[in-house]
């Protein structure tokens, strides 16, 4: 039983990196549509509609394996907790890492709804808005949260780490997508520039 | 391809303090101490951690000096970091097995052994 509870306990800990892989490219799909994507659509006429389109299906697949994993993490602790405790089902989900992973699969499957479809109409505030809800449900159920000492500030720098990699490294394949799609220096030069301009000013 | 899996290795190296965050509850300190000769035969448990833990999620499971187990009952969780209970002990070597939920979800496990003296 003690082998078995430590292999659950080592795959959900893989789990929970793949769970963290997805977030990022997840989140990241969102801002890119949001920030990037959408506002190039019209001075890149069809490939800023190619571009929009392919943005939205790598948030949408990244979406559902953040669902998968983010479910798979859930039962795998619930059956290590319910193995070891003697807890039921709705013990297990009560519990406040089991109630915050609850709400970030609730936040992501909305997301994943608002991106599938052939028309990119979902507005913006109701994604963002989404998205807030899956990172604060990711702080929730970091060290941050259950530290003794300093937790609010921890649980803002835990979340703004996490919009980071979101940003930085999640975006990367819409990014590098996007470049791909571009087929004149021009458009290169838009897609590469915005980015970096934006950064420049703040 | 080559570019998914390259970004993939990527994402998981630059992501992995997102992930250490998740971190073990560690036992900063237990009545008895591990190693301990406590006098009996009634003994007062009581275990601190580093974290929040969830009291009502937990458990303490006695080892006995034949090998037995016994589940303590969890008289009481003092501090959101605590847990303490109390046994009617006999002289002779027992562990103390402990498993804790932290509340950012990870469960771990550990053992605390003591002996109780005679009287």
């Amino acid at each position: 039983m003690a082998l078995l509870l430590d292999l659950f306990a080592y795959l959900s800990v893989i789990v929970h990196g793949l769970t963290i892989v997805a977030q990022s490219m997840a989140l990241g799909g969102i801002l890119f549509l949001v920030f990037l994507a959408r506002p190039f659509a019209a001075e890149l006429g069809e490939v800023g509609d190619k571009i929009r389109w392919r943005t939205r299906q790598i948030a949408f697949w990244s979406m559902l394996a953040l669902i998968l994993a983010e479910a798979t993490t859930l039962a795998l602790e619930g059956s290590i907790l319910a193995g070891t405790v003697d807890l039921d089902v709705m013990g297990v989900l009560s519990a406040e890492f089991a109630l915050y992973s609850l709400v970030k699969i609730a936040g992501a499957i909305m997301l994943a709804g608002l991106l599938v479809g052939r028309r990119d109409s979902a507005p913006a505030p109701l994604l963002l808005a989404g998205l807030a809800i899956v990172l604060a449900a990711a702080t929730g159920t970091t060290h941050a949260a259950a530290r003794l000492e300093d937790r609010v500030p921890l649980m803002i720098v835990e979340a703004l780490h996490q919009l980071g990699a979101a940003i930085w490294i999640g975006g990367i394949p819409c990014f590098v997508m996007a470049l791909g799609r571009c087929h004149d220096g021009i458009a290169w030069r838009r897609v590469g520039r915005r980015p970096a301009t934006r950064h420049a000013q703040r | 391809m080559r570019f998914l899996f390259k970004f993939m290795i990527l994402l998981v190296l630059a992501t992995m303090p997102v992930a250490a965050a998740r971190a073990h509850a560690i036992l900063m300190e237990s009545t008895p101490a591990a190693n301990a000769t406590v006098a009996g035969p009634a003994i007062d448990f009581t275990l601190r951690y580093n974290t929040r833990i969830d009291g009502t999620r937990s458990r303490l499971t006695l080892t006995l000096p034949d090998r037995s187990t016994q589940v303590l009952p969890i008289t009481e969780t003092a501090t959101e970091d605590g847990l303490r209970t109390t046994a009617s002990l006999t002289p002779g070597l027992y562990s103390l097995r402990w498993q804790v939920l932290a509340a950012d979800g990870h469960i771990t496990r550990g053992d605390v052994p003591f002996t109780v003296g005679d009287n």
